[in-house]
Order: C-alpha cells, then structure tokens, then sequence
C-alpha cells in the first residue's frame, strides 16, 4: 500500500492532463500532429494507454492517413490494442477535449518537462541503491558516473552528441577511406570526372564546384526582381525532382497553382512560356508540352503555394513532408514575402532570423534548404553578411554586364553567355567564381553557357 | 469551436465509441463494424451525398428481409475508395428499391 508521502512524490512525476491535451490537439489540427510527432516521443508520456494513442496517431500520420477518432479506433482494432470498452472511453475523453493548436507548444512542454523529471527520479533513486549496496565504494569514479549521467539528462538534446577522441578517430577514418575510394574510382570508371557527393545542382560547371547540394546545407540564392529567381529555383527542381526523381518540397508565396503549373509546361516542353499562357500553340507543341508534365508526374516534385508564409509554417511543413514524403531539399521562393516575426524589428533583423531558422531546419532535418532572395538594383544584399555567415553556398545570379561581354576574353570560350551565376561563398570549396550561363527566359530555361568548340 | 461543431464531434464520438461497443459485445462483426465506422467518417465530413442519400431512402423504405441481405452484403463488400464500386453499389441498391416500389411487390 502506498503512503500519502509517496503519492505525493508520484504525482509530481506525471501530468496526466496535459499528456491528454496534447493527444486532443494532435488528434483535432495537423499543425499539432506534426510538432507532436517531431517533438514527442511515446516514452515521453507516462501512461501507457496514453503512449499507446500517442504511438498509433503518429503511425497514421506518417502514412499520411489523419488520425480521426474512427482512423484510430480501426488502428488500433487491426493491431490488437486498445481493446477493451474502458480503452475506448479514455480514448473517446480524450477526443471531447478541444484544444487550441497554438497552445499545443506549452502542453508538449509540459509532458516533456515531466519526462525529463522521471528520468531524474529513476537516477537519484538508482543513484541512492547503488550507494546502500556498495560497501567498498570508489568514491571518485561513483561522482564522475554521477555526474556523467546528470549532464546527460540536463544538458544534451536527443540530437547533441559528443564524440569522444575514438569516435572522431573513427569518423576520420572513414572518411578518408570513402574519399580515397572514391577517387580511385574517380580515376579508374568516371575517367577524372568527379561524381556528386549531394543532390545535382542542375548545372555542369556548379556541380564540378561544389560537388552537389549536401545534406545540411542551406544554399542562398539572390537575384534582382524578374532576373530569374522562380526559373532558377524551377531549374533546380527539375534537376533533382524529375531528373534525379528525389522528393522536394517548392514553397512559392507569390504565384498561383495555376503559374506554377504553367511555368512546368515551358520548362520541360522548352516551348516559350508566353504562347503557352496565351494557348497559341499548335498541335504537335501540345502533345510535347503533355510529355513534359507525365515527366512531372512521376518525379518528386511537390508544391505549396502559400502567399501567407511565416517561418513557422516552413519549419512545420519541412518536418511534414519530410516524414511523409522523405524529401532532400525545400526551396522557399522567396524569402523577402515571408510574413514577420515581430513588426517592430528591422529588416536585418528579420532576415537574420530567417535565415537561422531556416540553416537549423536544414541540419535537424538533414535537407538541403535553398533560399531565395531579392538583391538591391546594386546588386547588393540588405542584410549579407549575416546570412553569408549562416549559410554554406551563397550564389547570385546576374546578367553579364555590357562591358565584360565585350571586354571579357573569357568569355569569348563560350556560346551566348548572358547571366552569372557568382559564388559569393561555398563553406567546402572555391567561391568569388563567375560562371556563365545561358538563361532563356522566354522558355524560363537556364543551361550550362556551351563553350565555343 | 462554435456550438453546432461541438454538437457533431459529441455526436461522431458517442456513434463511433457506440459501434466499438456493440461489436465488443458481439452484436456487430468485424466487417459490420469496419463498413459503419468509414459510413461514419463520409458522413461527418460530408463526402459521398449520392451513397448517404441512397442509405437513407433504404432506410425510409419497407424492404422485404432478402431485399435487405442482398443490400447490406453489397455493403459491407464495398470499397469506399473506390469510386467506380461506389458507382457499382449505388446503382444495383436503386434497382433493388424500385424494385420494392413495383406492382407484385410483396411486402412483409
């Protein structure tokens, strides 16, 4: 029989109300179900009936099925849990609540918190044991697991890791031995030419640079106002999504489905963009521009037209269609229509943050994230050294200035060179490069400048 | 959450907790359940009008008992994502209820 003392102690250990909060919200708005299941973890909570909703709605979700009522009712009947009447009431309790989905954060802090606090109880406790049951105790070496313990549970995150000096020796290892192994094979089957470590650029000579968009990086592209920053994020898409048939996420906060829709139909038909808008096409164009989209079927290519993007709604929608989809890249087209985080901050500041979130995003998800941006009618970027510092590749994408067309003897290698694709910064390898492209903006088609044979 | 939504969440629970109730208890089998809980999901939200309205005519109407064998086996047989079978089903539970309204029809 438990002591009053000892319920007390208990019930400091678990908060089973807001363990059933967060199950509500998760069960009533995706927004909720996506910080849930990228937050949360069924050890997390303290009840096992509760863990067992938690565990089935995150299963629904990842197979894209929403978790309603009867969605879980029908789970959990085909998996042999929550079988008996009194299961499905607490089931049915926990649906009856309503909970707002902006507070879902405060509610998973919560559990969260209570968690943690377990884990401390179950140290101390195990702590104290091991101490009643050693007569010959190793005082140093009982403090220092002590310790290491305790800094585990309140210092590191589930994602911080630290390795000791064998880890790193290890990691170097391999690293050098993939690289070497690689460059064999560089030599021996690719005959010099140096294949991608990430996802293709979409363009020969950036591909030779960077050796493809890793996973991780966030990627800055700035471009003035109508030189091409939706056919340049359209050009990437194509590479990875229908070429390399990898999932992306597109956010656009400007244009319409149907723009977006139209724009595919110039860019894998190659056929001008302005005919297609207006229908004056002939027959055989048609069925090539129909080509183009069964292409667009079938790749990875999804959209989300959102004129109200807020980087909140970009971190939720990454981690979405990352579990559901398993995407390698997001492209947010573009950065400066973003609704704000606070009005009262400058626009650097706004930028900054952005962009932060955004460099985190990426490395918490393991996604390449490419930003674009608007430049200055000076070329220059409000805010640039901040997100230089933040991101991994910088790019800007410019036409080729009048004089260095004509003065240019480089550029005299190549055929119809007209734009600049300027690495501002690359965290892996070379920047200050100028590489010329040749960008079709009649077709919204950007290609490698063909050099001069 | 306004009043009116309140009121349909209460109702879709109570309905769904009810099924699961009734099939704990042996009343309702296995595919009797699945069939009524993804009925329960179209109705709520709002999917489906044609099959609903088709559902409630046979429910309005004085159906002989083989009538209302053959009717619920096409049920429960169905594939609500399927919307050719939902096509299928829809059709062949009409011809079964103008079938009653026909002179000859006998009723029980």
């Amino acid at each position: 029989m438990m002591t009053g003392e000892e319920r007390m102690e208990q019930e400091f250990l678990f908060d089973l109300e807001s363990e059933r909060r967060v199950l509500s919200a998760m069960l009533h708005s995706e927004e909720a179900c996506i910080e849930g299941f990228n937050l949360l973890a069924g050890t997390d909570f303290y009840s096992p009936e509760n863990a067992t909703i938690f565990e089935l709605t995150c299963s629904l979700f990842e197979r894209e099925i929403i978790p309603t009522y009867v969605e879980l009712i029908k789970e959990a009947h085909t998996l042999g849990m929550l079988t008996s009447t009194r299961d499905i009431e607490s089931l049915q309790y926990i649906v009856e609540q309503y909970i707002e989905d902006e507070n879902i954060k405060y509610w998973i802090k919560k559990v969260k918190d209570k968690s943690r606090l377990r884990k401390f109880e179950s140290f101390l406790r195990t702590s104290y044991q091991s101490l009643s049951a050693e007569q010959e105790l190793d005082v140093e070496q009982a403090l220092l697991s002590a310790e290491e313990k305790l800094t585990n549970l309140t210092a590191l995150e589930i994602d911080d890791r630290i390795d000791n000096p064998a880890d790193l020796a290890s990691l170097g290892y391999e690293e050098v031995e993939r690289r070497f192994l690689r460059y064999k094979e560089i030599m021996e089957l690719h005959k010099g030419v140096l294949p991608l470590d990430g996802l293709p650029t979409g363009f020969d000579s950036l591909n030779n640079i960077t050796l493809g968009f890793k996973p991780g990086d966030l990627v800055i592209l700035g471009a003035q106002t109508g030189h091409g920053k939706t056919a340049y994020a359209l050009h990437t898409a194509k590479a990875i999504a229908v070429e390399d048939n990898k999932g992306l996420l597109y956010l656009n906060t400007e244009m319409s489905r149907e723009q977006i829709a139209l724009r595919w139909g110039s860019i894998l038909s190659e056929i001008e963009h302005d005919r297609i808008r207006s229908g004056s096409i002939n027959e055989t164009e048609l069925s090539i521009i129909f080509g183009g989209y069964s292409k667009l079927r079938e790749s990875g290519f999804y959209s989300y037209p959102c004129p109200n993007l807020t980087p909140e709604k970009t971190v939720s929608l990454a981690r979405k269609f990352k579990t559901q989809k398993n995407i390698s890249m997001m492209i947010i087209d573009y950065i400066g229509r973003m609704d704000k985080f606070d009005p009262r901050l400058q626009e650097w500041q706004i930028l900054e943050q952005i962009i932060k979130t955004q460099k985190t995003l990426a490395q918490n998800l393991k996604i390449v994230v490419l930003c674009l941006v608007q430049l200055n009618p000076d070329g220059s970027l409000q805010g640039a050294k901040r997100m230089k510092n933040e991101c991994d590749l910088m790019l800007k994408l410019r036409p080729i200035p009048k004089e260095d067309l004509e003065e240019n003897e480089q550029l005299r290698n190549y055929q119809n060179p007209n734009y600049y694709i300027e690495i501002e910064k690359n965290r892996d390898g070379q920047s200050g490069i100028k590489i010329p492209i040749t960008f079709d903006m009649r077709k919204q088609i950007m290609k490698d400048a063909a050099r001069v044979s | 959450m306004d009043k009116r939504d309140q009121n349909i969440k209460k109702v879709y629970t109570e309905t769904a907790s009810a099924i699961f109730k009734l099939h704990s208890k042996n009343m309702l089998s296995e595919a009797e359940m699945g069939f009524l809980l993804n009925f329960l999901d179209l109705v709520i939200k709002r999917k489906n009008a044609d099959l609903i309205n088709i559902i409630r005519q046979w429910n309005n109407k004085n159906t002989t008992s083989e009538i209302d064998e053959i009717i619920k086996a096409t049920l429960l047989n169905l594939d609500l994502s399927d919307s050719s079978s939902l096509v299928h089903c829809k059709e062949l539970i009409e011809e079964l209820l103008a079938s009653c309204s026909e002179p000859g029809h006998n009723l029980q």
